[in-house]
């Protein structure tokens, strides 16, 4: 499962370079005058596939859904810090080990909050396709509802990575970018395809996974 | 007329030819047969699945009644001298989707639209193109705050909206190059009762009250509150003393007497009162033995008409043959109240099958227990122990599901399950009126109890189960009390349980508590740390833990009075223990004071 996992990063971030290459020459000669935004703000949802054995046994499937909220600030076009929150929610059955049965109604949240670095390949405003890449710490804040019982709570700390690519929006639609800009400040839209990795330990378990996300980059 | 005109002609001009005279007696036969189909009469959904497929399939001039329901359509109707007409206005509704219109007219001419309540509708009725003679009489149009009542965007000659009510629509009638009457209609709440009239000299006897912008009212206007019964839950009856009652122009078929105003007045009227709501019932039985009575009461129909209620029972759902009340075979006229009773019921219990108990599933201090119906049972009863199943009952009512809770981890517990049948009676009211005709509502929502000797089957089958707690997955520390944890050992210890239920209800109710909580969590887990390595430190902090559990205890068991009462008594020794210490103090410093000296 992980290997497969780190395939499909591997290629997207593969797909995403050639695409670079590609296309960054043929930069829009429509696109609204470059310019240099600072923060950005992204929205994202997706699949996450926790590194814990038999999940599926207790949940049903192998994997749960994501979604994402983050910010970030852009000190150079090709440097980026920013934090990013997700919520991670499933249900499924506990175990009874006296009577060795699976029973009760969990539900598992898991909440991971990430600062990272990002490096993005970009060259010029007005580029298609922005592969990037980055990673940082992680605190991974969990919650297992129990019925009947009392809730188990905690935090782990750890580690996340994350690779993908950022698709223009201003250049498939200039003139509406042109507009978004003068209205709002919406300086760059962004499609985003990423796939995220984290880790973070406690009791001997690894809460983390690989996510694959899809979503907006908006820079301001 | 003109068609018998025809038909002689043809005859004399055919003297001759008795086989041709037959023929033209033929056509006379088939045109005399087509004329009487377009006055079909075709019921939603009886003869059709739907109003639209009803819309169809009908010829012109064909009348189509839909029956009580909800229909969630989008109709266009098509065809000249179609009349559809709902049931009852009060209780049949058109829910075309609040994006939709539902019901357009475009280019026709005399289409009647009768008795429907329309709600969630962007328009209510929308009449487009050249159109004579369209009639929207006795419909409630509650499409949304939003949206339109009645829409006329093209010419509309010899048209009638008359006897509607229009509640809280953001425009009532919006119209446009129309001549059409507007008459006997209500206009409550709206943004804007009528808007852009050509001809308001047509606008009369309408009333109009609570709309931000009446628009055009015409003449003879009422602008009184209405009274109407209860808006809220779509019941725009007039109450007594309304203003609207025979002030209109017309007939009203309900009494003969001059039109009310509104929806429920003139001439296609409904002649059903709306229905009173479920109503209740309690055992009024004096002892177990008998004898046996049932006390119903409902909420008032204030309705104008409303003259009283009839009291329906029976032993079995809908049907209400009930014989056996001293007060008479149903239904019982109850005359004018809202409450009767039924006494001297003679309930007889029927003997339940035994049930079958399915699974046991067992988690946290429960047992899951689900088992299959028993005929003719009334409730059922769980019956547990840890020896015997006998050791413990508890009557769970009309389920086939029930968590036993309270139960102790590790332990096996015996379960069976027993079914009780007791005589149920099923309860209903209908209100009627005033009128010679004493027209009646249709039933109230259906009300039952068990009353009366009980019946017990055998016991069903005996299964064991073993409470536990459930190792939620994956297995993960709870960073919960981390000292008290430490200084008590096991997660599950009944002091840790009060200390968790003390943080979760009182602490973390307020902004002071989730300070010390948070303060809590950040600095304790180094100090349990400690606690965990020196175990001579657990007794310790249990001793020092003790005090703050019992007022934990103390402050969520305890009934407000003692709360008070203990509180006051704390505040006081806090009191004079300051007092006293502050006199020590300024005795200590008046004395160093003297020494001083």
């Amino acid at each position: 499962m992980r290997f497969s996992s780190k395939n499909t990063a591997a290629r997207l971030i593969s797909a995403g370079a050639l695409l670079t290459l590609l296309v960054t020459g043929f930069g829009s000669a429509l696109a609204a005058k470059p310019v240099r935004p600072h923060w950005s703000l992204e929205v994202k949802g997706g699949q996450f596939t926790p590194d814990i054995d038999n999940y599926e046994t207790f949940y049903g499937k192998d994997h749960t859904s994501e979604f994402g909220l983050g910010f970030g600030y852009k000190f150079l076009r090709q440097l980026e810090v920013g934090a990013q929150a997700s919520y991670i929610e499933d249900e499924g059955v506990g175990l009874l080990p006296i009577n060795q049965i699976l029973g009760g109604e969990v539900t598992y949240t898991l909440v991971p909050v990430d600062v990272f670095v990002l490096f993005r390949a970009i060259f010029k405003e007005n580029q298609w396709v922005v592969p990037y890449i980055g990673g940082g710490w992680t605190r991974a804040y969990y919650q297992q509802e129990i019925t009947n019982q009392e809730t188990v709570k905690g935090k782990a700390d750890g580690y996340n990575a994350r690779a993908g690519i950022q698709i223009s929006l201003n250049n498939m639609a200039p003139k509406r970018a042109h507009n978004s800009d003068k209205q709002i400040g919406l300086k760059q839209s962004y499609l985003i395809l990423e796939a995220k990795k984290f880790s973070a330990k406690t009791n001997g378990v690894d809460l983390g996974g690989t996510s694959y996300l899809f979503g907006l980059l908006f820079e301001f | 007329m003109s068609l018998d005109k025809i038909t002689l002609n043809i005859c004399l001009q055919t003297v001759r030819g008795q086989r041709f005279s037959l023929i033209v007696i033929l056509v006379f036969l088939t045109l005399f047969w087509t004329s009487s189909v377009g006055a079909v009469v075709r019921n939603v959904p009886g003869d059709f699945g739907s109003i639209q497929d009803a819309i169809n399939g009908s010829d012109v001039n064909d009348t189509i009644i839909v029956e009580r329901g909800t229909y969630n359509e989008v109709l266009i109707v098509n065809k000249n001298g179609l009349t559809i007409r709902g049931r009852e206005t009060a209780q049949t509704f058109i829910d075309p989707g609040s994006a939709n219109t539902a019901i357009s007219i475009d280019g026709l001419s005399n289409v009647t639209i009768a008795n429907f309540t329309f709600i969630n509708a962007k328009t209510g009725v929308s009449v487009s193109g050249i159109n004579n003679t369209i009639s929207i009489e006795n419909n409630v149009f509650d499409v949304g705050t939003a949206n339109t009542g009645v829409e006329i965007v093209n010419t509309f000659l010899g048209g009638i909206i008359d006897n509607n009510t229009f509640h809280r629509n953001n425009t009532a009638v919006l119209s446009s190059l129309t001549d059409a009457n507007i008459r006997n209609n209500i206009f409550f709440g709206n943004s804007t009762a009528i808007q852009t009239i050509d001809n308001p000299q047509n606008v009369t006897f309408n009333c109009f009250f609570g709309n931000a912008d009446n628009g055009s009212v015409g003449a003879n206007e009422v602008t009184g509150n209405p009274l109407l019964v209860n808006p809220g839950a779509r019941d725009f009856h007039l109450q007594t003393n309304s203003p609207c009652i025979d002030e209109g122009t017309g007939t009203d078929i309900i009494d003969g007497t001059v039109a009310d105003i509104g929806a429920y007045g003139g001439n296609l009227a409904d002649k059903f009162p709306f229905p009173t709501p479920q109503p209740s019932a309690t055992d009024t039985s004096p002892s177990p033995s008998g004898p046996f009575s049932i006390n119903m009461s409902w909420a008032a129909n204030t309705a104008y008409l409303v003259a009283g209620y009839d009291v329906y029972y029976g032993t079995a759902p809908g049907v209400y043959n009930g014989a056996d009340a001293a007060e008479g075979t149903s239904p019982i006229p109850a005359g004018n109240v809202t409450g009767f009773s039924l006494t001297n019921l003679s309930p007889s219990p029927g003997t339940p099958s035994t049930p079958t108990l399915i699974s046991v599933a067992p988690s946290n201090q429960t047992l899951s227990l689900e088992w299959s119906a028993a005929a003719q049972a009334s409730s059922y009863r769980v019956l547990y122990g840890v020896a015997s199943v006998n050791e413990n009952t508890i009557n769970v009512g009309n389920v086939t599901k029930y968590d036993l809770g309270g139960l102790e981890n590790g332990t096996t517990y015996l379960v069976s399950i027993q079914a009780i049948a007791q005589q149920t009676y099923y309860l209903a009211t209908k209100v009627y009126d005033n009128t010679g005709n004493r027209n009646t509502s249709t039933f109230s929502a259906e009300q039952s109890i068990a009353i009366g000797p009980t019946n017990e089957s055998a016991l069903s089958n005996t299964m064991s189960g073993l409470p536990e707690a459930v190792l939620a997955f994956p297995n993960l520390p709870n960073e919960g009390c981390f000292i008290a944890t430490a200084a008590y050992g096991a997660d599950h210890a009944p002091e840790l349980t009060i200390l968790r239920e003390f943080r979760d209800e009182v602490l973390l109710t307020n902004r002071a508590g989730h300070l010390l909580v948070a303060m809590y969590y950040r600095y304790s887990p180094p100090v349990a740390a400690v606690i965990a390595d020196y175990p001579w430190l657990k007794a310790l902090v249990r001793a020092l833990l003790l005090p703050i559990v019992i007022v934990a205890v103390f402050i969520l068991q305890a009934s407000t009075i003692p709360k008070l009462l203990v509180t006051t008594l704390f505040l006081i020794l806090v009191w004079r223990f300051t007092s006293r210490l502050i006199a020590r103090i300024r005795n200590l410093r008046r004395g160093h004071l003297l020494k001083a000296t």
